[in-house]
């Protein structure tokens, strides 16, 4: 097969964990209004979790260090770095959820990223330290023993799997009366409460759930690069997923799944064909950057709410109207 | 003492409950009790305390003192949400649709126990929640054509106007299934038209069995529907009852007029100022046929005002008849509005703000925004920002008008006092030397002690020639300070005349309803216009 292919195949497989990493933040920000700045961390978590689960204890001759070390198969090691990602997310709405104000979370969040960015830069014996790890097991591939051409076919197919899944309980989960109450919270989180919605144990369960989102995203990630380092767990990688949730449209899963697409996939992808600038390296990523500033700001200026804005809710009932239009009300 | 009983006991017993905002209390010991079934009103002037009350009741604010028992419960500093789900549902004085869902889904959101809700049935048992919908749906639509909203169901709930958000913060309100309802003005800003359907529902609903404890300024929806009234005046209760009893009571008069509707003043006022004249003088400016509001529904209709320089005109009337907002409309805060506003002989109506400034009118809202961290000072300098020259000159003048503020003129503007804030406001205003200044409200809020003082500069204002007009909330304060006073109702002119001799025999009336003319749809059919 030509490397064209396999190219293809692997931003196919970025698409898939872009895809379930703007739902989740669908759920937490389009959904119920919760401003997460460090959406990124819980991704990473994940990751970190996941790979460090797979991976046999450190030994003596490899330089890297890190805790856990658990050899478990991938589904397990997945578990566990959800687990943690949504843990995580538990604390940090312990923390910043109690207060209503959504400015309040959102300063929260930005220091609990530089806080774990920090830690786990800096502290070597939790996940080796800025130089990451790498040499992650491929899921699976211990049994199926596939080259490397065919086996990125086969996560197609793995991410793909949870993309179904994880898209169709996202759907269900905004088409739901959970879902509706989310967006009331999001309307306004003081009507909410009046009428008995505890805001502050709704607004975790989307945090939350959105975490295991990210987490599980991770997960997959690592799985498929068989390495991370905090390098590539940034402020702008939050921000590249909240660029695709406004691009494609927030509030609406068709939305986050179009500007999952679009922005990390076709527009940053697109820009490494650009023919590169000799002597100029650093022109193209920055091009990148620039390319996917430049679109969020298109559409924020003439299509405020994404290219599919959250679709009115249809619901139907039997009931006919004892006096249709009979009132004028101004 | 909260009664014990959950059925035959009272719904809701209030005791000595106390919220303050900073210094200023807002509640301050109110105490009573409102019985199973009825439609209670709960009424006082403005600042008296009522929304406030309510944020306590429900759970939005803490009480600081005293205790709420709903239902035999002692429901004191419980959380919103919890309170809600005991059956004790209230409504927002300012319409708080949600507005980015649709009519049917904001019916939706209240219905307690919701099994959708819970996550795990709305990700792997989606039918559950579904099911439970199709039934809340029936009951929402059945609701919704109740409150006349049925083809509206499908329409984001902020494309509504006012009138029908209304309408909506009740309707969805009785999906929550209260046992208790307090409603916090739910008759402001709808429709006459429409006033006597909602009593309807109301009626109807309290005989299906639920309380209504509703804020409500219009005294004569209260005389129609209310079966028990209660009376707040500064945080505190006033008294309790009928409202045909209230009527006679003094101290309601008392805090409903603002002080004791003391003996006429002489021919000198407190201040030492002659107040009486007849003739009136040529004016500065002149409202005619002034009809403004904020949305279809204008709030004031037909108006006709003037002001002389070197006057104080006040303009008093009960609560919602359109005072401020005829401040606004002559200040082209308003875009509904028609008719002519004639300053200095300049037609300025349909002039926005910012060039009716320039032409010599400032504005003094009801709430002042001063710079926190500026000095009295330097928001003196911000106010005469468009000075082209003589800035200090001029807040050296300023502050000779105001020497409480010469003192305190180092002093950061968020440390003012409530009274040293409005002078700070006025001051500010005066700074571009304007030939008309509208205060609303100046004295809302203070102390009696530096109500005269804020009163005392207002005089000394108009002395230097500049025409003042101030919505006052005191009628007596009007009474005895200004020079011609305009006491509106429900958005039309009722009488007017020099401070001294306006019909002080029909302020009691005029104020307490039992007068055809407060009724806004009397009003409209008869089209008085009296003064």
């Amino acid at each position: 097969m030509s490397p064209y292919f396999y190219y293809l195949a692997t931003l196919v497989v970025y698409f898939f964990i872009f895809a379930i990493s703007t739902w989740g933040l669908n759920l937490q920000f389009g959904t119920a209004g919760i401003l997460n700045f460090t959406y990124i961390t819980f991704f990473a978590i994940g990751g970190y979790f996941t790979g460090v689960s797979m991976m046999a204890r450190p030994d003596a001759l490899s330089n890297m260090r890190y805790i856990l070390g658990l050899s478990l198969p991938f589904p397990i090691a997945l578990l566990i770095g959800a687990t943690a990602a949504g843990v995580l997310g538990l604390l940090v709405g312990l923390v910043a959820l109690r207060r209503l104000r959504s400015d309040y979370l959102a300063i929260v969040t930005i220091a609990v990223g530089a806080i774990v960015y920090d830690f786990v830069n800096v502290n070597t014996a939790v996940f080796n330290g800025a130089d990451g790890i790498a040499g992650i097991p491929y899921p699976f591939n211990d049994s199926l023993n596939l080259d490397p051409n065919t086996y990125t076919f086969f996560y197609v197919a793995l991410a793909g799997l949870f993309t179904l899944v994880l898209g169709i309980l996202a759907f269900r989960i905004y088409n739901s009366p959970l879902g509706r109450t989310l967006r009331a919270i999001r309307e306004d989180a003081d009507v909410a409460s009046a009428f008995g919605k505890d805001s502050y144990r709704f607004r975790m369960i989307a945090m939350v759930v959105g975490c295991v989102y990210a987490g599980i995203a991770g997960g997959l990630l690592v799985g498929f690069i068989s390495a991370f380092s905090p390098g590539g767990w940034t402020a702008g990688e939050t921000f590249l997923l909240y660029a695709a949730l406004l691009v494609g449209g927030r509030g609406n899963n068709w939305g986050a799944l179009l500007g999952a697409f679009l922005v990390p996939v076709l527009f940053a992808e697109a820009t490494r064909y650009l023919p590169e600038i000799s002597g100029r390296a650093e022109l193209i990523p920055a091009l990148r950057n620039m390319i996917v500033g430049g679109l969020l700001i298109a559409v924020l200026w003439f299509r405020p709410e994404g290219i599919l804005a959250e679709r009115k809710a249809r619901l139907t009932g039997v009931y006919t109207p004892k006096r249709k239009a009979a009132l004028e009300v101004d | 003492m909260i009664s014990d009983s959950t059925t035959t006991g009272p719904i809701l017993e209030v005791e000595n409950l106390a919220y303050s905002f900073g210094g200023l209390k807002a509640v301050n010991g109110s105490t009573f009790t409102i019985k199973r079934g009825g439609i209670n009103a709960l009424i006082g002037p403005n600042g008296a305390g009522k929304t406030t009350l309510i944020n306590v009741v429900a759970g939005a604010l803490r009480a600081e003192a005293g205790t709420v028992g709903f239902n035999g419960t002692d429901i004191t500093g419980w959380q919103s949400h919890r309170v809600a789900l005991q059956g004790l549902i209230r409504t927002f004085q300012i319409s708080r649709e949600l507005g980015g869902m649709t009519v049917l889904e904001n019916m939706l959101v209240p219905p307690p126990q919701q099994s959708g809700e819970n996550i795990f049935n709305a990700m792997f048992r989606p039918g559950v929640g579904h099911r439970q919908d199709q039934v809340l749906v029936e009951k929402a639509l059945a609701r919704l054509d109740d409150f006349g909203l049925y083809d509206s169901r499908d329409q984001y709930a902020r494309n509504l106007s006012g009138g029908q958000k209304r309408l909506l913060e009740l309707a969805r309100g009785l999906m929550a299934e209260p046992q208790l309802m307090i409603l916090d003005e739910p008759f402001a800003g709808v429709n006459p038209a429409l006033v006597e359907l909602l009593e309807g529902h109301l009626q109807k609903l309290r005989d299906s069995g639920i309380t209504f404890v509703m804020v409500e300024h219009n005294l004569n929806v209260v005389e129609r529907i209310c079966d028990h009234v209660v009376v707040m005046a500064e945080g505190r209760t006033l008294a309790t009852g009928k409202l045909s009893e209230l009527r006679k009571n003094e101290e309601v008069i008392t805090s409903y007029l603002g002080g004791a509707l003391t003996a006429h003043p002489k021919d000198t006022s407190a201040a030492g100022h002659v107040v009486k004249h007849l003739e009136r003088a040529d004016p500065i400016l002149k409202a005619t046929d002034l009809t403004a509001g904020y949305s279809k529904v204008p709030v004031i209709q037909e108006v006709a005002f003037q002001a002389e320089p070197g006057k104080v005109v006040a303009i008093v009337g009960p609560n919602g008849a359109g005072k401020s907002t005829m401040l606004k409309a002559m200040f082209g805060l308003l875009r509904n509005s028609s008719g002519q506003v004639n300053l200095a002989g300049t037609e300025i109506a349909g002039w926005p703000a910012f060039r009716i400034a320039r032409n010599g009118m400032a504005y003094v809202p009801q709430v002042i925004n001063v710079f926190p961290t500026l000095s009295v000072y330097e928001n003196l300098e911000m106010g005469g920002y468009t000075l082209k020259a003589g800035r200090h000159e001029r807040v050296a003048e300023v502050l000779e008008i105001f020497p409480d503020l010469k003192i305190a003129r180092a002093k950061k503007g968020g440390n003012l006092s409530g009274g040293q804030r409005n002078m700070l406001g006025m001051a500010r205003a005066l700074m571009l030397n304007p030939k008309v200044v509208l205060l609303d409200e100046p004295t809302a809020g203070l102390s009696p002690a530096y109500t005269g003082i804020v009163w005392e500069q207002i005089r000394r204002v108009a002395g230097l020639g500049t025409a003042v007009v101030v919505v006052e909330q005191n009628v007596d304060l009007a009474i005895n300070h200004a020079d011609w006073v305009y006491v509106l109702v429900a958005g039309r002119n009722r009488l007017e005349g020099p401070a001294g001799e306006v019909g002080r025999e029909d302020l009691p009336s005029i104020f307490l309803g039992g007068d055809s003319a407060a009724n806004p749809i009397a009003d409209n059919d008869r089209g008085v216009k009296e003064g």
